[in-house]
């Protein structure tokens, strides 16, 4: 039941905040603020209930009949994978609403659709049913029409469409897939453990289907070729719903790969694994190179998070245990940082710059030195230097693509090729944001210091980052035995294959 | 036949017969000379009672159990068939009409209030009539009844030259199909010498059936219920009645009419589809409407400024979607088609409704941009056209992504295995969700214009009346609610299928 009040204590902040009049926007804020604390509180009693119950991969199991006819039950439970995302959601969520703190236009509509996303979020990464899991991920994305068309800037109809009708073509074409799974289990059962135990997949059907659920996820985790509504959907939307976007929805699709593609149908992992592996390397050396030449600062770290997002699926695409911890590590450290990233460049400077060209930005290590000092930390840690969490999981993703046989050496090598990239933009955006001169300065006055939300919701992130980086079995402690279903089936699959 | 049997079965419906003639006794009589406002008041204060009393004599058969002397199973061959999924259905029907005539009441198009009031009550009967059918002579008959009170509703709004001239369509487009339906009602009747679906399918079960006639006359028929349905490639008529007819007609005829029309084709095709020699051609056939349908709609609608054309469009792709279950030509599949129709009519109603609101305010037709910033001037009114919109668009926990998951569902679990791809209906499932993304496209324009503008233009702020506002609440909890519990209804439909 515990994890099970994330879902119910965001969707009734969602109705409540709905309902407050608009004009009380402190309250609303601090019923917001409310709501998120006591979701991230009910994920941190998860994590420690995980960490010291005893029990099976699931815990916390609900299960109560729903839809006989299509056999959907309402089926939800929590392993470590499920846990570390809840945090992650729970973390975002609480900073989202500190990164807002001004708002007053539409406050309580705009905290009843965040809410309401979040609410989704909360139910994809609960469900032990791929109904329940659909109903949930399909409930995701109509709130973030809306958040980003009302308080989006730039071209943001446009973006929020875009970014809409990719997420649902995503589900829609993993929706195929899921209804493949339930008739080709030939048990007519929506129940993930069930099918995981017992489903039993032709090679043929696994190497038909697989494809069909993995891009239909993968679509929501930014994956080459179907990225383009990340950095145009992340740009245009406000600094929260960036921050959700980039740190948690995209998980959602890599969860949706590791948990229903891989998970289920393991002989096609092994199968299309190679193809996975150079998707994944030309997402991160794309992703890096674009960001290289982006004069608008928000583009820069939208481009970033489809280059770490590759990461993600070179990891998933290792199939090994080192690989896969990675995947799941890098889905949550990218979480944080992008989120922080985000916050920082939406909020933080721009609200401060009024512009995000970098091009005009001038001087800003003098104007704003503790906001600057706090984004070089940041960048240090989106770079994957050691003492973070991104560098522990970026090591783990490269240590399982090399142990992978099926990888040919280019894939490592083009993925070499990315962390150097990497590298390259951040250093540059950083040099061109905070240390370069306008050639057209208009004033040289100093802005003003962070506010104290600014400074809480900063410091809770980095915290975070630093936390994982320098003790990682925070979270490997519970990723890898939940992780060990699944590799177990990948050892099966893989002798089945060969 | 014995008379008391057959007043017995149409007790219920002599009641909505005499509240007619009162309403219009009424109106001609003691409030001749009033105005409008206090004519149509007491005329729909008589037609909803009439509906009411109605409904709840249906709603009394059903439940006191059918079969008894005081509720006859079935009168003479068929053509009233009284079992709980008949009555559960006509009940249904009455109660939109009761919805229906709730909306009307305050937006009257001319003088003549009841008469307008009066064919809503026919087109009802004849609804009601039409869904206990299992006769094809009673199928005509009602569809004749329906049809021609629907004509004349449509041109009600006889002041202006497009509700006459979409009323004229209507009618020639109609009569036309009724023609291939009374043409395929004779061959059907030549090759299996019965009229009564029992008899129809026992013979086809026979198989000692003239292939050629069952063949035209099944074709025949599919093509006059398709005009009725409005798919493609009989839709033209649809777009122009939907945007010139009055809107709660509009409404009435989206909803009611589609209703009856599903039920009857899954009570005729259902088992045609499933005994007959001919079933894989005749599929093949209802494949390619619903192809067309729900590209042909999905993508008419995307470039409409006509809230109501746009939903005329969508309402013809749905009618794509409803047809994917009856391909599965199987008990599911008649369950899953008769789900989607219940939870589409209950959406569209909704929808409707609020244009209707919306665009009498505006005195005119109303477009898209006319509900800029709507959720200024009423924001609870905004959010159940949200439900209501995205219910269509097939977002969970609406009913309607329930609904269309399950037809998807039936039609792959009639074919399961993965061979080639043309094989089984993973394709056609396919093209349907890809159209759902379509459609998405044009349902988030229209939601765009209500939630996210911020300028709002015409008169504010949106006031309802108690009983339009009831009426959409209980609509919205409706939609909702079958969403999230649906099997009470699956379980509906399929005990009434089982039924003896």
């Amino acid at each position: 039941m515990t994890a099970l009040l994330t879902v119910i204590i965001s969707y009734l902040g969602a109705v409540v905040l709905g309902l407050i009049p608009g004009k009380h926007y402190r309250l609303i804020r601090g019923i917001a603020l409310v709501t998120g604390l006591s979701t991230l509180a009910v994920s941190l009693v998860c994590y420690a209930q995980f960490q010291l119950g005893e029990g099976g991969t699931f815990r916390n199991v609900i299960e109560l009949p729903w839809i006989p006819a299509i056999g959907a039950e309402f089926k939800v439970g929590v392993d470590g994978l499920s846990i570390a995302l809840l945090m992650l959601t729970g973390i975002v969520a609480v900073c989202g609403v500190l990164f807002t703190w001004t708002l007053q236009d539409r406050a309580n509509q705009f905290y009843a659709y965040y809410f309401a996303l979040i609410g989704g979020v909360f139910g994809v990464f609960l469900s032990l049913d791929l109904f329940l899991l659909f109903v949930f991920y399909e409930l995701a994305i109509v709130p973030k029409y809306f958040i980003i068309a009302i308080w989006g800037s730039g071209r943001r109809t446009y973006a929020a469409m875009k970014l809409v009708l990719f997420s649902f073509v995503g589900s829609a074409v993993a929706l195929l897939g899921l209804i493949a799974i339930y008739y080709g289990s030939g048990q007519h059962t929506f129940d993930l453990v069930q099918l995981m135990h017992s489903g039993e997949f032709s090679p043929k059907f696994q190497m038909v289907v697989f494809p069909v659920l993995f891009v239909g996820f993968g679509i929501l985790a930014g994956m080459w070729p179907f990225h383009t509504w990340a950095p145009t959907g992340h740009v245009a939307a406000p600094t929260a719903a960036s921050m959700l976007l980039a740190g948690v929805v995209m998980k959602l699709g890599a969860y949706g790969c590791l948990r229903v593609a891989i998970g289920l149908l393991p002989e096609g992992a092994v199968y299309w694994a190679p193809v996975v592996g150079w998707i994944a390397v030309i997402n991160i050396v794309y992703g890096a190179l674009i960001a290289l030449v982006q004069t608008d600062f928000k583009y820069v770290i939208g481009y970033s998070s489809v280059s770490h997002m590759g990461f993600v699926l070179l990891g998933l695409a290792t199939l090994n245990e080192v690989g896969l911890v990675g995947a799941s590590l890098q889905m949550f450290s990218h979480g944080v940082i992008g989120a922080l990233l985000f916050a920082l460049v939406g909020s933080v400077v721009y609200s401060r710059t009024r512009t995000r060209q970098l091009g005009e930005f001038h001087n800003l290590v003098q104007r704003m030195p503790g906001i600057c000092w706090t984004f070089v930390v940041a960048g240090l840690a989106s770079m994957g230097l050691p003492g973070f969490s991104g560098f522990v999981a970026e090591l783990h993703v490269l240590i399982g693509a090399w142990n992978q046989d099926r990888f040919s050496i280019w894939i490592i090598v083009t993925a070499g090729i990315g962390v150097l990239a990497t590298f390259a933009y951040t250093l540059v955006k950083i040099h061109e944001a905070f240390f370069g001169k306008s050639d057209a300065p208009v004033s040289d006055g100093v802005y003003a210091p962070m506010t104290l939300p600014e400074k809480i919701g900063c410091g809770m992130l980095l915290s975070i980052v630093t936390a994982i980086g320098i003790y990682p079995p925070l979270l490997t402690s519970i990723l890898e035995p939940s992780l060990a279903p699944i590799l177990e089936a990948l050892a099966m699959a893989g002798k089945e294959v060969f | 036949m014995q008379y008391a049997q057959l007043f017995f079965a149409t007790w219920p419906d002599l009641i909505v017969v005499l509240g007619m003639f009162a309403a219009l006794g009424v109106d001609y009589t003691k409030y001749k000379h009033s105005p409008v406002e206090v004519r149509s008041d007491k005329v729909a204060m008589i037609t909803s009672l009439s509906l009411l009393l109605a409904l709840a004599g249906v709603v009394w058969q059903w439940s006191s159990g059918v079969g008894s002397p005081l509720v006859p199973a079935d009168t003479w061959e068929g053509q009233i068939v009284l079992n709980p999924l008949t009555l559960g259905f006509k009940a249904f029907v009455f109660a939109l009409a009761l919805f229906v005539l709730q909306f009307a009441r305050f937006q009257v198009p001319n003088q003549h209030v009841s008469e307008y009031f009066g064919l809503f009550l026919l087109s009802a009967l004849g609804m009601g009539f039409l869904i206990t059918a299992q006769n094809l002579l009673m199928l005509f008959i009602s569809i004749e009844l329906i049809s021609l009170s629907l004509y004349g509703l449509t041109a009600f709004q006889n002041s202006q030259r497009y509700s006459v001239e979409a009323g004229i369509k209507y009618f020639a487009i109609g009569g036309v199909s009724s023609a291939f339906l009374l043409f395929g009602i004779s061959y059907l009747y030549g090759a299996t010498n019965a009229l009564a679906f029992d008899a129809i399918v026992a013979a086809l079960d026979n198989g000692a059936v003239p292939t050629g006639y069952l063949w035209i006359g099944s074709t025949f028929l599919l093509v006059g219920l398709g005009f009725k349905i409005a798919a493609v490639p009989f839709h033209l008529w649809a777009p122009d009645v939907y945007q010139c007819a009055p809107v709660p007609v509009a409404a009435w005829i989206a909803t009611g009419s589609k209703i009856a029309s599903f039920f009857v084709l899954v009570q005729l095709f259902g088992p045609v589809l499933q005994f007959s020699a001919q079933r894989d051609t005749l599929i093949i056939g209802i494949v390619l409407i619903s192809l067309l349908s729900m590209v042909l709609g999905n993508i008419g609608a995307l470039r409409q400024t006509c809230v109501k054309r746009l939903l005329a469009y969508s309402s013809i792709a749905h009618a794509g979607y409803i047809l994917i279950g009856l391909i599965a030509a199987n008990r599911e599949g008649n369950v899953s088609v008769l789900f989607y129709s219940v939870v589409y009519a209950a959406a569209t109603l909704g929808a409707f409704a609020i244009i209707g609101i919306l665009s009498h305010r505006l005195g005119r037709e109303a477009l898209i941009k006319d509900f800029n910033g709507c959720w200024k001037k009423n924001p609870g009114l905004s959010f159940l056209f949200m439900i209501f919109i995205l219910s269509l668009a097939g977002i969970p926990p609406l009913s309607g992504f329930f609904g269309k998951l399950y037809l998807f569902m039936a039609a792959i679990g009639s074919r399961p295995e993965i061979a080639g791809w043309s094989d089984g209906f993973y394709w056609l499932v396919a093209v349907a969700l890809l159209m759902s993304a379509v459609s998405l496209y044009y349902y988030i324009i229209v939601l765009k214009a209500f939630l996210v503008s911020n300028e709002s233009p015409g008169p504010s702020p949106i006031k309802l009346s108690k009983l339009e506002g009831a009426g959409l609440v209980i609509l919205a909890l409706l939609v909702l609610g079958l969403g999230l519990v649906p099997m009470v209804l699956v379980d509906f439909i399929s005990y009434g299928f089982s039924y003896p």
